[in-house]
């Protein structure tokens, strides 16, 4: 019966790990620590595999454990405070080309100076391809918070991903947890 | 650039993380440290572990491996649900069945019990009379006669035993237990239908049975036959 679970992880392990890791990449930033809570987010799973019933959302069951263990991890750091992150929004975009080229590593690091209550919310609308009723859902948050801080999290991401198109705003802005 | 080709464009930059290399084996090894049991056994029977090229293209052999997973969990309740089948089976074969006991063997058994209880602590007594198990018109009672619970008598969980005490000073006890009980089961046409007027003497004390209803009486006097007599009330009968 002990060895049930094993079987899953396995399959586990060779279906979903490198969507794992994507994700967690995203929310660090660095391949040692998205390293590190691919890990956790494994060996939790390998605890809960009792939990798992319908295989076809092992990817979205992952991405739930990763999160949790995001979080848990960044809340023995020293917090960083939301309003000590200068967010420079002072652009918003024009018009782009149809096809748009981002850089991964610019898009990582205006990633990394998100909050994480930001972080979490843009990673599940992008990663999971959540809406904003679902990320509320699953985050117990107000639908009204959620698309506050996609909006703004998306709106950073612009300025930061596309500022030679952007429009400078009238007036600069922080994001605020 | 309009929102929906700002997504997209962001959506497929999310995606283009290199992986590190090994990073399935080295999961996989963290895995089965932390669990001794994801072992060779979980090893596919031809090749090493699966890899970033050769993952499956969907979850059909996780769903399928799952579905042998559920089944197997059904086996547990299964087993479970059997051996207990197989139990309540084999002690209705096996369980001890008891001979139904005859007068002589409800005498033994309850001056048996009567030893033991004096042997015991006193009991508190209650002056009330028991509903459950009531007092037999045929024994003399008065204002000093009291009652207390018993337990374990002839294989009985409750019973009730009566403290009575004779005008001479004489003292008596009067069980009174359910006959209806398949643990200890008494040969009813054994008993008398009211009190025996001789009852069985032995060890300085005289003890006679009956049966009235689904009540047994046993009663057990400190004396010889003529205190014994001295408990039960005069009727035809019982001359």
């Amino acid at each position: 019966m002990a060895e049930t679970p094993a079987l899953d992880m396995a399959l586990l392990v060779a279906e979903q790990h490198a969507a794992v890791y994507r994700y967690a990449y995203r929310l660090t930033g660095a391949v040692c620590d998205a390293e590190d809570l691919t890990q956790q987010a494994f060996l939790a799973a390998q605890r809960k595999i009792g939990q798992l019933r319908d295989p076809r959302r092992a990817r979205g069951w992952l991405f739930a454990i990763l999160r949790n263990c995001y979080l848990k991890t960044r809340r023995k750091r020293v917090p960083l405070s939301a309003t000590k992150v200068d967010l420079d929004v002072d652009n918003i975009p024009e018009k782009q080309p149809d096809e748009l080229a981002i850089d991964p590593e610019k898009l990582q690091a205006a990633l990394n100076e998100l909050p994480d209550e930001f972080k979490i919310v843009i990673l599940m609308f992008y990663f999971e391809g959540c809406s904003y009723r679902e990320i509320a859902e699953r985050l117990t948050l107000p639908s009204g918070t959620v698309m506050s801080r996609l909006s703004r999290a998306k709106g950073h991401l612009r300025a930061r991903l596309l500022p030679e198109t952007s429009q400078p705003l009238e007036t600069p802005t922080r994001l605020r947890r | 650039m309009n929102d929906e080709h700002f997504d997209r464009a962001v959506g497929r930059a999310m995606e283009q993380v290199p992986l590190p290399l090994g990073l399935a084996e080295r999961l996989l090894a963290t895995l089965q440290a932390a669990d001794g049991q994801l072992a060779e056994a979980n090893r596919p029977a031809q090749g090493s572990w699966p890899v970033e090229g050769s993952r499956p293209a969907d979850g059909s052999r996780l769903a399928e491996k799952n579905r042998r997973v559920v089944s197997r969990r059904w086996l547990v309740p299964a087993s479970i649900a059997a051996a207990a089948l197989v139990a309540v089976f084999g002690w209705f074969v096996f369980r001890p069945v008891y001979p139904p006991m005859g007068y002589e063997d409800v005498i033994a058994d309850v001056g048996d019990f009567y030893d033991q209880e004096a042997a015991a602590e006193g009991q508190p007594l209650a002056v009330v009379p028991s509903a459950d198990f009531p007092l037999s018109s045929a024994v003399v009672t008065n204002s000093s006669t009291r009652w207390r619970p018993v337990s374990k008598l002839l294989g009985r969980s409750t019973g009730v035993a009566y403290e009575l005490t004779s005008a001479r000073g004489k003292r008596a006890t009067l069980y009174v237990v359910d006959l209806n009980s398949r643990h200890r089961p008494i040969a009813t046409n054994s008993l008398p239908s009211s009190p025996p007027n001789n009852g069985i003497f032995t060890e300085g004390r005289t003890m006679g049975a009956w049966s009235n209803g689904t009540q047994l009486y046993v009663l057990v006097v400190e004396g010889d036959d003529r205190d014994y007599r001295g408990f039960l009330r005069r009727r035809d009968h019982l001359a």
